[in-house]
């Protein structure tokens, strides 16, 4: 962590491999749209995206030692703040990605002032309490669409700039681009705190609480900024699914979608912020989509077994895979050489 | 000047008294003892010196500052720092890794200087990872550095338990049960290392079973038993006082 992850994983160590093999990824993602231009598969790449910064955000949680059980009421808040600002009050929908960020932010700040006191389990019902009382709030109000939720929410497919230019994009590529940036920038801001000193000291916390008091780490403030953090990005993912999918309703925010947000984090590798929350999150969410068209009731099957097989199989999840399978061949070259 | 004292401390669990009305002072440089049969309160004074417990009465003062009731990363921040009986360490970080985390106190690690991957932040980091290697070197040369503190032999993990608090630059240390599980060959460097750390003028109070540590290395000694101070003095008068002796014969030690 910190120091000794940067010495070994940077280029001028002579590893190439990583950075060469992201940068490849990246590229074939940005030049999708162009080769595949179904906008049902960037559709599916887009709600995988929106899975893959609350499975990130979820991860960074996890970090400080907490289990949250509520991740998907602060993309209802993101998601809300946006919308409401752009049908009520005429808000860009772009600024309306970065109010979603920092409102969420502030209720992140808020309800975590309160419940980061908490450990272990405790801690986990009050987020899953938090989630529903912002889900029944929302379906109770009519500032907020009451049950019908909000419609009309306006796209993200303008750049307006007044007096020079309004420059239109085609809607579901715009979003795709959109996503990209969002899910990369997230993915960025997470590896990099989750690599520094700052993120081991939270692993640090993780592992042992009262050691950390005692060396003087000011364990609550640590755990409020992982919060706040995590949350900000989870409010931005919210903000940008208003727009995109243009309706909003409370019946989205389900506790059972929080518990999903777990599933996905968990089966891609929560000991890998980026590789495991976003890997996690887009092969539920495409296997999800499947399953969807075949017959819903399969997904609740689906779910329970997958999360059985990854704890008795994959316990550190999809991302340790490669790692498994390369200590199999070896192991299996070995008796082909004795 | 006393660098810590504690004055007429009492706390009670559910009724009963764990500490009765203890006085205690430690002063600049020493190596005060405390000891006493199991169940004397001596852990119950070490968690409420360091804030790990409130006491139910009585007050305790660092460096003539009130500390009775501070959180423990308040009162690490002031100098006062501690070891734990279990041995303390973060085992899936190597012992480098370790050290790195206790320096927290001093490396001031800023949240916009560590997104960005700062040179400040960088330098920090490189410095304070050369630090934790020296310091390694220098009190535990024995310890594999990059190897996960929970696979380290006992007495390793025992040692870099001790040099953990160090990092964080205490004025004070409070040592529970350095040695505890050593063979004599452990207990020697443990002994040397202690007395290597006073020598560089941090001010330590330990609590420990082993009479010949504790008789070999203490200035001062304080006895405990069933949450009172029985007795006070140096090494010669504690062995030859009737109340300790009773104490512990009468007990099932």
């Amino acid at each position: 962590m910190g120091y000794l992850e940067c010495r070994m994983s940077s280029i001028s160590a002579g590893n190439w491999r990583k950075p060469c093999t992201l940068a490849m990824l990246a590229f074939l993602l940005i030049i999708f749209p162009a080769v595949i231009p179904d906008p049902s598969y960037l559709g599916m790449l887009v709600t995988c995206g929106i899975a893959s910064i609350l499975a990130m955000s979820w991860i960074m949680i996890l970090r400080v030692g907490h289990l949250s059980l509520g991740q998907v009421a602060f993309l209802a808040i993101g998601a809300y703040s946006s919308a409401i600002a752009a049908t009520k009050f005429d808000l860009s929908p772009w600024l309306g990605l970065i109010l979603g960020g920092f409102i969420t932010a502030g209720f992140a700040l808020a309800i975590g002032y309160v419940v980061l006191r908490i450990r272990g389990l405790y801690f986990a019902i009050m987020t899953f309490a938090f989630a529903e009382v912002i889900r029944l709030g929302i379906s109770n109000s009519k500032f907020m669409g009451g049950v019908e939720g909000i419609s009309g929410i306006p796209e993200l497919n303008l750049i307006d700039l007044p007096g020079l230019a309004i420059i239109k994009f085609d809607s579901t590529v715009a979003c795709y681009y959109v996503m990209l940036f969002l899910v990369g920038g997230t993915a960025l801001a997470l590896w990099r705190i989750d690599h520094s000193g700052l993120g081991r000291t939270c692993r640090a916390i993780a592992m042992n609480e009262d050691l950390s008091q005692s060396l003087g780490i000011p364990v609550f403030r640590y755990k409020l900024m992982s919060f706040v953090v995590a949350c900000f990005f989870a409010g931005v993912g919210g903000a940008f699914s208003a727009h995109y999918y243009r309706c909003l309703d409370p019946t989205s925010f389900t506790v059972t979608a929080s518990i999903i947000v777990q599933i996905q984090a968990t089966v891609g590798g929560a000991g890998a912020i980026v590789a495991g929350g976003i890997l996690g999150a887009t092969l539920i969410t495409i296997v999800d989509h499947f399953l969807i068209s075949i017959d819903p009731r399969l997904i609740i099957f689906f779910m329970g077994a997958i999360i059985l097989a990854v704890t008795f199989f994959l316990p550190e999840g999809v991302v340790s895979l490669p790692r498994i399978l390369k200590n199999y061949g070896l192991k299996v070259g070995s008796w082909f050489h004795s | 000047m006393a660098l810590l004292q504690v004055k007429k401390v009492t706390r009670y669990f559910k009724g009963l008294a764990a500490l009765h009305e203890v006085d205690l002072e430690v002063f600049p440089g020493e190596i005060l003892g405390i000891i006493g049969p199991n169940g004397a309160g001596k852990t119950t004074l070490f968690n409420l010196v360091t804030g790990f417990l409130q006491p139910s009465s009585g007050k305790i003062l660092f460096k003539g500052e009130d500390i009775t009731g501070l959180r423990p990363e308040k009162i690490a921040a002031k100098g006062l720092l501690r070891t734990f009986q279990v041995t303390s360490l973060y085992g899936h970080l190597s012992a480098v890794q370790n050290l790195m985390v206790a320096h927290h106190l001093q490396e001031k690690m800023g949240f916009w200087a560590t997104l960005f991957n700062t040179a400040s932040y960088r330098n920090r980091e490189k410095h304070y990872w050369e630090k934790s290697q020296e310091m390694l070197r220098t009190f535990a040369a024995e310890i594999k550095m990059e190897a996960p503190a929970d696979s380290l032999p006992h007495g390793h993990q025992q040692s870099l338990g001790l040099l953990m608090p160090l990092a964080a630059n205490p004025e004070l240390l409070m040592l529970d049960e350095p040695v505890t599980g050593m063979n004599l060959d452990e207990t020697t460097a443990m002994v040397d290392r202690i007395k290597r750390v006073r020598d560089s003028g941090v001010t330590i109070v330990l609590v420990e079973h082993n009479m010949k540590t504790v008789m070999g290395i203490c200035d001062r000694i304080v006895v405990l038993s069933y949450g009172t101070k029985i007795a006070e003095g140096s090494p010669s008068e504690i062995k030859r006082n009737e109340q300790v002796i009773e104490a512990y014969l009468g007990s099932e030690e």
